[in-house]
């Protein structure tokens, strides 16, 4: 308001007006309207006006001068303000161009071992439909020796179809936080599909294959990825049976314990040497005894198994007494229980 | 329906790897099968102008049109949306079998981690042989 009261066109008005007087002032005492004495008191009170607007323009000037510094402080202030908006608009162009990329190689890696996968498999597949249809006797009987070789020949294939299979699993699991789908929901649905898909190999070892698997009705809910954690119970079940001799038993049990959910997967198979128990989880390794009684494992299951359970949050621990069996424990953090 | 006058069950198999695809056959005709053999959806489509058929094998990545986008193509056309048709693929990750499931297959099989053997058994069981 007070900028507003000293305003340049007001002071300019008071000025020529001063003038404007002091002109006509002049005009009276030279034309004799006015005696000296008038025309010196006329100028005295217009001296006092001007020093007074003097005063007062001096003051304008101050203030004015200081609106103007403000104004400029202001103006490099919002060009600051404008810069750094421009630049963030540039960093945010340039992030989200980059998360394309990002989405774009994760396709690619994905696309890649899903195509490594079939590229490897198809060959292998011929190979072993082959053997199957010597097997077979579709072109003809086989000798023993001939059948002995076949035989032999088709195990390698399997093994080497079994070890792509574990190599493309780890390969999932190594790839990254993207490649998890992690949803919360229960996972008893995945364990009765884990234990009844196993029923078969079990029953052909005469191998009773038992599961205490809780209701749903209020069991608590997990964050996982419903396929790792399915291909976690397939790894132990396959294990389970392939160590344990015919006639054995295997119970798969989950139940709920202290904010965790449990999974235990016991078997009477042939167990595990107290000397390799820690390095059972590392890639490639491989118990003795199970070398001696299995010969096409892979060495990598328990360590994806370990890699996807650590992704979780969880725990493996193994319990274990050489020739008597195994008990794998997997413990999962539970979200909340769930509502009858 | 042709599979109703003929005593042999008619089975298409859809398969562009010429050697897995004869040793398929070779199976099927061991268990009295009348088989038709394709090596792309193109040539697919001509065999069902000359008659349809009781099952279908259909595998995924074929010359041209793909095995899903066929698959769509059959259960969209009203003679050939209630014909079985399993996938046989050797791409086997959980969510390309759910995307075939999904797209209507009665089973999706990885040719790796089966036989020819065990396919004509599964065929037997889902035609009821």
């Amino acid at each position: 308001m007070e900028k507003e009261k000293n305003s340049p066109s007001k002071f300019a008005l008071v000025w020529f007006l001063q003038i404007f007087f002091a002109a006509a002032g002049g005009a009276l005492f030279f034309l004799k309207y006015i005696s000296a004495a008038e025309a010196i008191a006329f100028l005295a009170v217009l001296l006092t006006n001007s020093v007074l607007f003097a005063i007062l323009f001096h003051n304008f000037r101050r203030e004015a001068e200081s609106f103007g510094a403000e104004t400029e402080q202001k103006s490099r202030k919002i060009d600051e303000f404008d810069k750094i908006t421009r630049q963030l608009v540039k960093r945010d162009l340039e992030l989200a161009r980059a998360n394309q990329k990002l989405a774009e190689l994760d396709v690619a890696k994905s696309d890649f071992v899903s195509v490594a996968a079939h590229q490897l498999r198809t060959p292998l597949t011929g190979i072993k439909w082959s053997y199957t249809a010597l097997l077979d006797s579709d072109t003809g009987p086989l000798n023993a020796d001939q059948k002995e070789i076949v035989e032999k020949g088709l195990s390698q294939i399997t093994s080497t179809i079994e070890l792509i299979n574990d190599l493309l699993n780890v390969a999932h699991v190594e790839e990254g936080k993207a490649e998890f789908n992690i949803k919360r929901q229960s996972l008893l649905p995945i364990a009765r599909k884990a234990v009844g898909d196993k029923k078969i190999i079990a029953g052909e070892k005469k191998i009773t294959l038992s599961a205490n698997i809780p209701d749903d009705d209020g069991f608590p809910e997990v964050s996982i990825d419903p396929e790792k954690i399915g291909l976690v119970f397939a790894n132990m079940l396959d294990n389970a049976v392939k160590y344990t001799p015919k006639g054995g038993r295997i119970d798969f049990s989950v139940n709920q314990e202290q904010g965790l959910v449990k999974i235990v997967i016991q078997d009477s198979g042939i167990g595990i040497p107290k000397s390799q128990k820690d390095r059972l989880f590392s890639k490639f390794f491989r118990a003795a005894n199970a070398v001696s009684v299995q010969t096409d494992g892979t060495g990598l299951g328990l360590y994806m198994v370990k890699k996807i359970i650590d992704r979780h949050g969880g725990h493996i621990t193994v319990d274990s007494v050489e020739g008597k069996g195994t008990a794998f424990i997997i413990t999962l953090p539970e979200i909340s229980a769930k509502k009858k | 329906m042709e599979q109703n006058q003929s005593p042999k069950k008619k089975i298409l198999i859809i398969e562009d790897d010429t050697f897995m695809g004869s040793l398929l056959e070779r199976k099927f005709k061991q268990k009295d099968f009348e088989i038709v053999r394709v090596a792309s959806a193109d040539e697919a489509r001509k065999a069902f102008e000359a008659g349809l058929a009781s099952l279908v094998l259909l595998d995924i990545i074929l010359p041209g049109t793909d095995g899903i986008t066929f698959l769509k193509e059959l259960k969209l056309n009203p003679q050939t949306k209630n014909i079985p048709v399993i996938i046989t693929s050797n791409l086997g990750k959980e969510e390309e079998i759910e995307k075939g499931m999904a797209e209507g297959a009665i089973d999706y099989i990885v040719k790796a981690h089966t036989t020819p053997g065990e396919i004509v058994q599964k065929v037997e069981t889902i035609l009821g042989k």
